[in-house]
């Protein structure tokens, strides 16, 4: 028997079947969609982790915060909210954030500096323009050392991703903006549990590496007041040094500066700070905060704001709008 | 120029940002992955294992370097031999050479006509190491060119080209000592 013949004759098998084609297409869109998340906001993977962290974070006492402290917050109509020092510290940021200058309807891009890290891994240095009409480009060097092509702006929220223009058209009357939010989780695909934790995390996606106008940057810290199980954490230290107040829900945090309302950092899973005491003083005593394991992530925002060029990516082909 | 027009290695070097792309590769190639997976371990398991070799690709697409040729079937047949690999220890099955994935026995005896053929098959690859045997029949069940295949088994070229023809010339031996038996 001649191998090449034997081997020619034992190398025929049918074609998949349609069904076959189909299932592995659905598989492929579920993991393509999964990496594509985590591309676009890279430093803050979104796992749905149920459990509490295994930390124990040490929440200042009621007496020794400077804060003021109302025994409860009730914003929304008898439901249960935000602990109410979490509360309180959520509303002056959205009032601080509300009273800042600015607003950029009309801008070409949006720069953002950051740095994350995941697990144990190495620090990046993340730089990102996000284009209004045209594309972005990403400098990442934990995804590449060239400078990588993205898409035309678009901000997660929920099932929905909004354009540079829908983000400028949400209500900016926070009970307004809950309503849409919420919504848009309802339309999500797959069953979301926790719809509390998921409008959580949209705040924060609208936040971040975004270009909100201040009145809608108040209107999302006020909707994470509202938020029940949200607590406060205390003054921390973010890994830049910068003093910061951290709250949280489930294991994901974010630390904000309460004198204007910036998210200067967030993690999730396993982030791990001590907190000083007195909160709304310098971050004596307060350690930087630190992930460990591979399941956690902490992305500090250094910069942002406005700019009218990008780099040019040149490594591979723009983006086709038609493919 | 749309997505579906780009070549094999702009998508590779594109899904590094654009992982939507590998929707394009999979239209391309999951008839030629599915056929892989078939001849080694039947069409029913291979069904089931299409969508995890693509998705394993999704992981595996920031660090593939595409190969010269352009093709991305030996990047994609080298992630379809660790789900295989990864498939075999889950649900181990009767009549493996060894612990490769290199055939299922009975997949291979339920899709051919004979089993005269089987018992050939079995003589020849038999006669040849595990790394011989992936490389043999990347190059002749799935079409790979040596370089290809060679990449595919983390292989240089001239160490493929030089493994193939020892294994081609030993399976050969094998099968005409076969003949020569009365077997």
């Amino acid at each position: 028997m001649d191998l090449d013949t034997l081997l020619r004759e034992t190398a025929a098998v049918p074609d998949p079947s349609p069904h076959a084609l189909a299932s592995g297409r659905t598989v492929l869109a579920a993991a393509t969609a999964a990496s594509g998340r985590r591309l676009c906001a890279i430093g803050r993977a979104r796992s749905r982790r149920t459990r509490r962290l295994g930390l124990t974070a040490i929440v200042a006492s009621a007496a020794s915060l400077v804060l003021v402290i109302a025994p409860t917050v009730d914003l929304n109509g008898g439901r249960p909210v935000a602990t109410a020092d979490a509360a309180q510290v959520l509303l002056r940021a959205g009032t601080a954030a509300g009273a800042q200058p600015g607003g950029w309807p009309d801008a070409a891009y949006w720069r953002s500096v950051s740095t994350y890290h995941q697990g144990s891994g190495a620090t990046h240095r993340r730089e990102i323009w996000i284009g209004h009409h045209a594309i972005g480009v990403l400098k990442d060097d934990g995804v590449d050392s060239d400078v990588i092509p993205l898409d035309v702006a678009l901000f997660p929220a929920g099932s929905r991703a909004l354009s540079w223009d829908a983000l400028y058209a949400l209500p900016t009357d926070s009970l307004a903006l809950e309503r849409e939010l919420r919504a848009g989780i309802g339309d999500r695909p797959g069953k979301v549990t926790d719809k509390d934790g998921e409008l959580f995390v949209i705040v924060g996606d609208l936040l971040r590496e975004s270009p909100a106008a201040p009145a809608l940057r108040e209107a999302l810290w006020e909707v994470a007041a509202r938020i029940p199980g949200v607590t406060l954490v205390g003054v921390v230290a973010d890994s830049a040094g910068r003093s910061g107040v951290a709250v949280e829900r489930g294991d994901q945090r974010y630390v904000l500066d309460p004198k204007d309302g910036r998210l200067l950092e967030e993690s999730e899973g396993r982030g791990s700070t001590t907190v000083s005491a007195n909160a709304g003083s310098a971050p004596d005593g307060a350690s930087a905060p630190s992930v460990t394991g591979q399941g956690g992530w902490i992305s500090t925002y250094l910069e942002q704001g406005p700019v009218d060029t990008a780099p040019t990516a040149t490594n591979v082909a723009p983006k086709d709008k038609k493919g | 120029m749309r997505a579906e027009e780009l070549p094999d290695t702009e998508l590779l070097v594109l899904s590094r940002t654009r992982p939507e792309v590998l929707g394009v590769v999979y239209e391309r190639h999951a008839p030629a992955v599915f056929r892989y997976l078939a001849r080694r371990i039947g069409p029913s398991v291979a069904e089931d294992l299409l969508g995890e070799v693509f998705a394993a690709a999704v992981a595996a697409r920031l660090r593939v370097q595409p190969h010269p040729s352009g093709s991305a079937l030996p990047w994609l047949y080298g992630i379809a031999g660790n789900v295989l690999r990864s498939q075999l220890r889950r649900s181990p099955v009767q009549g493996l050479l060894d612990d490769t994935p290199a055939v299922d026995w009975d997949a291979v005896d339920d899709r051919l006509d004979a089993g005269a053929r089987r018992q050939e098959l079995q003589v020849a690859l038999a006669a040849l190491t595990k790394a011989e045997r992936e490389l043999l029949l990347l190059v002749a069940w799935d079409g790979l060119t040596p370089t290809e295949a060679a990449q595919a088994l983390g292989l240089t070229p001239v160490a493929a080209r030089s493994r193939l023809h020892r294994a081609r010339t030993r399976a050969q031996a094998a099968l005409d000592e076969m003949t020569s038996a009365g077997l």
